[in-house]
């Protein structure tokens, strides 16, 4: 069976502007397994960006992570935190939001790496795509030499060598090496003329080319997880196509994990095993694939389903049964204690509006959760979840808690404590 | 139904010319000619909605805005009503634009932020000077309610709205002047699902209520099959296949319109094991369209030239070595650093051949012995770097149909056409057996 390679654990990230708090991730937890999609998707305004970003740090202010633990499995990072009091280490895994900002910086240039949606802008345009992806390159190398010091990542970059590149901008950062192995990068997402292409500036690639790129630069660094932001929304359909073969065969050939956000149900259906569903701010279903499109057990994600227009033919100009109304701002103000689909849904019962359902197990579907009063009906609240709905992010989060584990995976984490 | 069509296009073209301003010209630049369409013809029923669709870049829009007389035709006629709508004076031109109107896919930037919602619907009525004030204003406050807004909202700024709601607006303006046939441009693409659902729902209802005929525009498959009765599905400027919705997807004729309905993720458990016999290039530019059939750079159906006995999968692969060397990517530097990253010996000529063969998945031999001395010859000559010997080779013994001649769009069931070779040859089949 496979292994947790992330655990996320109550992770709460807030915008704090001068228009209020805006809660754009609240409470949300999830497993990354080994060699596994997760797909996180949801409609605009809903947090899966942010809770991507969060994983690794990028967040800005105003914004700021206020809670929250990313469990990551790293066996020579957990020996050398072992016995450090201020970090938190369980096994062979490593509380990420506990160690320093530096070594967090260094996890995300080679654990992590990240596909955004736009290419266009995520590329420098003065620099050629060729050197830009050797740069990952380089960064990996070096930090691998001298997995301690960012400096060493970073020694070129000073105001010296930016006179330097200014006179030669071929020269200094990039290593031979690292730019035959972009090369070899570009050849691997199937960019034809890879050695040409490397020397061409992003305007000259065709937008499904730079995105392939973007993947190029992401692999760069061998990372453990690969976090896809919409890696196609800005393509067309025959070239989403491609893209999505070329992350599946990726992943097959390397094994990694990649967390894939985006707000097209079809694209998850193609490639994830895994689905959590997010409505603002949190995620409201959890489940495998099987599970959440078949069985959906929160409204919110019913109603989804239900007003997407579908390409089989057995669903032939029916009517589509749109959500009525529209998605929540998040503003800290205006949310309040209560199910936040409470007002657009079909199956509204008081007790939505009287607090915030914590994530129940639907019976006889493990791993399938949902915030929802309405699941699992049968077995009273609190009692299969080792916290009750009252549980809001301020509660004691004790590894595999908050109620939003679900206790198997708290068992697990318990045994391979033991061992 | 065999009454005129409502809008009728006829051998439309639009090109756009690009490097022909004064710099240009001093500087002795040739302009350069984008082909954004070209010489497609359909029907638009009325009452019907049809879909036009097809990838960013295929000229939908383009196609939509020429025929509404936004921009004039290179070529050809757009016949509304039975009236050529680039000849119309002004007043006629009037009239037209009442009858006529457009629903933009971007609702926040096709909004004036300066105006309120209540003006914007209202400027049409104020240009084509229907009614009295109060009148305007009633009416403005029928259509906000018919749109599914209050009207209270009146006085609202669109930034005040969603995008749902500003898209609503944008439905109301082009509603105002009660108009026969409305263009829709990606209405939803800007928004989310479940708001995208909404928009849908109304425009099928204010359909029904006035009588409307739509085409409507998308890149969505999933949408245009849900709302039309019939689709045209354009590829870099030209229509390759039009019928009605349900007969295209239940069984495309042309292999783009497989293509393209293959693409589309379905939103089932079973996705994830469904076979996709994905595209492997990019969209050509059309700046310089390929000759012949249009699709035949990217087409897993491409025809082998009648002379061999290649089978359609071999031939594709040779043609895509044949594109390259074409586009140069097998000459000089760049092939010496492609064949230097899989470390062999540009010097080695027969390795460089391999090498090629291999990495162009050409089967080894190929079916047709002639084809494989042939083809045996121009890895031998791109080996050497004569590319241009090359070519020739490649030139005489692989070129088929498809990329000689650009294919007549034939009949393919009722009311349905389409554009491929290989239609042709079925045709031409089915005229045999008749005889």
């Amino acid at each position: 069976m496979t292994e947790d390679l992330l655990r996320v654990r109550g992770l709460t990230t807030r915008y704090f502007t001068a228009e209020g708090q805006i809660n754009a991730v609240e409470d949300v937890s999830f497993d990354l397994r080994d060699g596994e999609v997760f797909g996180i998707v949801g409609e605009s305004g809903s947090g899966k960006s942010v809770t991507g970003r969060s994983l690794i740090d990028l967040i800005e202010s105003p914004g700021r992570i206020v809670d929250g633990e990313v469990w990551f499995r790293n066996a020579d990072l957990a020996d050398r935190f072992e016995g450090d009091a201020d970090v938190g280490v369980d096994g062979d895994y490593v509380d990420l939001r506990t160690v320093s900002q530096r070594e967090r910086d260094r996890l995300r240039g080679t654990a992590f790496s990240m596909v955004f949606q736009d290419p266009l802008s995520s590329f420098n345009p003065s620099v050629t795509v060729g050197e830009q992806i050797a740069e990952a390159v380089e960064s990996q190398r070096r930090a691998s030499a001298n997995p301690r010091s960012t400096r060493a990542k970073t020694r070129d970059y000073g105001l010296l060598s930016f006179f330097a590149d200014a006179v030669d901008p071929r020269g200094g950062y990039v290593s031979e090496e690292s730019m035959d192995r972009a090369v070899e990068l570009l050849a691997e997402v199937d960019i034809p003329d890879p050695a040409r292409r490397a020397e061409e500036y992003p305007h000259q690639f065709s937008g499904g080319m730079l995105q392939r790129a973007m993947v190029a630069q992401a692999l760069a660094v061998e990372p453990d997880v690969l976090i896809a932001d919409e890696p196609t929304t800005a393509l067309d359909v025959t070239i989403q196509a491609q893209l999505l073969e070329l992350l599946s065969d990726i992943q097959d050939e390397t094994g990694m994990s990649i967390l894939l956000i985006t707000h097209n149900l079809g694209v998850i259906a193609r490639l994830a095993s895994r689905i959590g569903v997010m409505y603002a701010g949190e995620i409201v279903e959890r489940g495998d694939r099987e599970d959440v499109l078949q069985r959906p057990a929160n409204p919110y994600t019913q109603g989804l389903l239900d007003s997407i227009p579908r390409m089989d033919a057995t669903t032939e100009r029916r009517a589509l049964e749109p959500i009525g109304g529209n998605v929540p701002g998040l503003n800290d103000a205006d949310l309040g204690d209560h199910c936040y689909f409470a007002d657009r849904c079909p199956k509204q019962e008081r007790e939505c509006l009287e607090h915030k359902p914590a994530e129940r197990s639907v019976p006889g579907e493990p791993g399938h959760v949902a915030r929802c009063v309405l699941v699992g009906e049968e077995n009273a609240t609190g009692e299969d979840d080792p916290t009750t709905a009252t549980g809001e992010d301020d509660t004691a989060r004790p590894t595999g808690g908050d109620g939003t584990a679900g206790p198997a995976d708290g068992d697990q984490l318990e045994e391979r404590a033991d061992d | 139904m065999t009454d005129e069509p409502l809008v009728r296009v006829d051998s439309l073209a639009k090109y756009f010319v690009d490097g022909d301003g004064f710099i240009d010209r001093v500087l002795g630049n040739e302009p350069d000619q984008v082909r954004a369409v070209d010489d497609i013809s359909f029907g638009i029923q009325r009452g019907e909605t049809l879909g036009l669709v097809g990838e960013s870049g295929c000229g939908k829009s383009t196609t939509a805005e020429t025929l509404l007389g936004i921009h004039d035709p290179t070529d050809g006629q757009v016949r509304f009503d039975n009236e050529d709508v680039h000849a119309m004076d002004k007043a006629e031109r009037k009239a037209f634009t009442r009858r006529a109107q457009i629903v933009f896919q971007d609702p926040a930037s096709s909004l004036d932020p300066r105006m309120t919602v209540g003006e914007s619907i209202r400027e049409p009525l104020d240009a084509h000077d229907a009614m009295t004030k109060s009148e305007r204003d009633e009416r403005v406050k029928e259509l906000l309610d018919r749109v599914g807004l209050s009207a209270e909202q009146f006085d609202r700024y669109p930034h005040e709205f969603s995008g749902g709601q500003q898209q609503r607006v944008g439905i109301a303006r082009a509603l105002a002047l009660d108009p026969e046939f409305v263009v829709l441009d990606e209405p939803t693409s800007a928004l989310d699902v479940s708001v995208q659902a909404q928009i849908l729902n109304l425009l099928s209802d204010v359909q029904a209520e006035f009588g409307l005929t739509y085409l409507f525009i998308s890149h969505d498959l999933s949408v245009v099959r849900h709302l039309c009765d019939r689709i045209a599905v354009m590829y870099l400027g030209e229509i390759v296949e039009v019928g009605p919705t349900t007969a295209i997807f239940d069984d495309p004729a042309h292999p783009y319109t497989r293509a393209l309905l293959d693409s589309v993720p379905r939103v089932t458990v079973d996705e994830a094991d469904r076979e996709v016999d994905t595209l492997e290039t990019d969209v050509p530019s059309p700046r310089n369209p390929p000759s012949g059939c249009r699709f035949h750079t990217r087409c897993t159906e491409v025809i082998p030239p009648e002379e061999s006995d290649l089978d359609a999968d071999e031939f594709r692969r040779v043609l895509d070595l044949k594109l390259g060397v074409h586009e140069g990517e097998l000459a000089g530097e760049a092939l010496t650093e492609l064949v230097e990253t899989q470390d062999v010996d540009p010097d080695d000529h027969g390795a460089v051949a391999d090498l090629l063969r291999e990495l162009y998945e050409i089967p080894r031999p190929l079916s047709d012995p002639t084809a494989e001395d042939a083809l045996g010859n121009a890895l031998g000559f791109v080996a050497e770097g004569d590319s241009s010997a090359a070519r020739n080779v490649l030139d005489v013994e692989f070129t088929s149909a498809c990329e000689r001649d650009a294919p007549r769009s034939v009949a393919v069931g009722a009311n349905r056409q389409a554009a491929c070779h290989r239609l042709d040859e079925r045709e031409a089949r089915l005229e045999v057996a008749d005889d």
